[in-house]
């Protein structure tokens, strides 16, 4: 275990309440992402074969693959580009590593799968006196509250 | 004030005619006038004095009226001038505003106004169309949108933040923490 440093006030840890939220919206954003996916691939099909033409009934284990692939390309993305996926923006979330405040795309895109595989992990921020979910604990992250003023105070110091 | 002064410097024409100094002037013109008109009948009627004279005041009358039609142009330009000039001055010297203030009763005007017709003159369709277009109403609506987002946005975050809080707060106490010791 690392020695918990003191945080300062502006960069409070997020609790169980807002990264739920948060994780709903991103839930939701990648269903988006793959009924978008689901109604392009119907539209192919529709054009190469017009007259052929039935829904697509999709193999499960593929489905499931491409939604695994889908949820951590989103959330890789958005926590190396800013730290902040969908959910986390309307939250007022940041992912912040434990000295910098970006996340390293080796470290977001295995704590994207960790989060993916393993979302109950979530759970442990009620328990954990610095609010961390497992992924939190495995990958030396944080999940701080993302104000304008901790922004400021972040560009000054 | 101005016009007060106007009112003194003006006076009251009645006042004026009726000036001993005036009447007098005139009573003496009027004898004057009555006295030559008098000699000239008299001249008139002398018998060979009469006819020369008469014809000496034909060909006087005669000069008179070339000289008149002659100069009546320019005299008319001179007289023009002189009084457009003097027009100018009084107008200048007087506050024509005051005065119509003081002069006119412009509620009694305005009330007697038909707006009616002058409303029906204007197209109200048009005018309307350019209030409008000087009004930036996307950038209006766009701004309170944005506010109101934003406003929206700060009290999710805030409830959130709070129920986070709470939520530990009761996690806290059912494992017996001590809540500031986190």
């Amino acid at each position: 275990m690392i020695p918990s440093e003191p945080l300062p006030d502006a960069e409070r840890a997020a609790g169980i309440i807002t990264r739920g939220v948060a994780a709903v919206i991103d839930l939701l954003v990648v269903l988006l992402i793959m009924g978008a996916l689901y109604g392009g691939l119907v539209l192919v099909r529709l054009v190469y074969s017009p007259a052929a033409f039935s829904l697509p009934s999709l193999n499960a284990v593929f489905s499931t693959v491409v939604t695994f692939a889908v949820a951590v390309l989103y959330l890789t993305g958005c926590w190396a580009v800013s730290g902040s996926t969908a959910g986390a923006v309307t939250m007022g979330l940041q992912v912040v590593g434990r000295r910098s405040q970006r996340v390293g795309l080796p470290i977001a895109f295995l704590r994207a799968v960790g989060c993916v595989i393993f979302p109950i992990g979530l759970l442990w921020v009620l328990v954990d006196r610095r609010r961390r979910s497992l992924q939190d604990i495995v990958f030396r992250t944080r999940v701080v509250y993302s104000r304008p003023v901790a922004a400021d105070n972040r560009a000054t110091s | 004030m101005r016009h007060e002064n106007y009112d003194a410097v003006m006076g009251n024409d009645v006042d004026l005619l009726k000036h001993p100094v005036v009447s007098a002037a005139v009573g003496t013109a009027a004898m004057a006038a009555g006295a030559a008109e008098a000699a000239y009948r008299m001249a008139e009627k002398v018998p060979v004095f009469g006819p020369l004279m008469r014809r000496s005041v034909a060909g006087l009358s005669e000069r008179g009226d070339q000289w008149v039609a002659q100069s009546a142009d320019q005299f008319a330009a001179l007289v023009g001038a002189v009084a457009a000039r003097l027009v100018n001055v009084v107008l200048d010297e007087m506050d024509l505003n005051a005065l119509v203030r003081e002069r006119l009763d412009i509620d009694a005007l305005a009330s007697d106004l038909d707006i009616e017709a002058v409303i029906n003159r204007v197209d109200l369709i048009a005018l309307a169309d350019r209030v409008i277009e000087g009004v930036d109403l996307p950038a209006i609506i766009r701004e309170s949108t944005n506010s109101m987002t934003a406003e929206v946005m700060t009290d999710v975050r805030t409830q959130g933040e709070r129920a986070d809080d709470v939520v530990a707060g009761i996690v806290d106490r059912m494992l017996g923490r001590d809540r500031d010791n986190r």
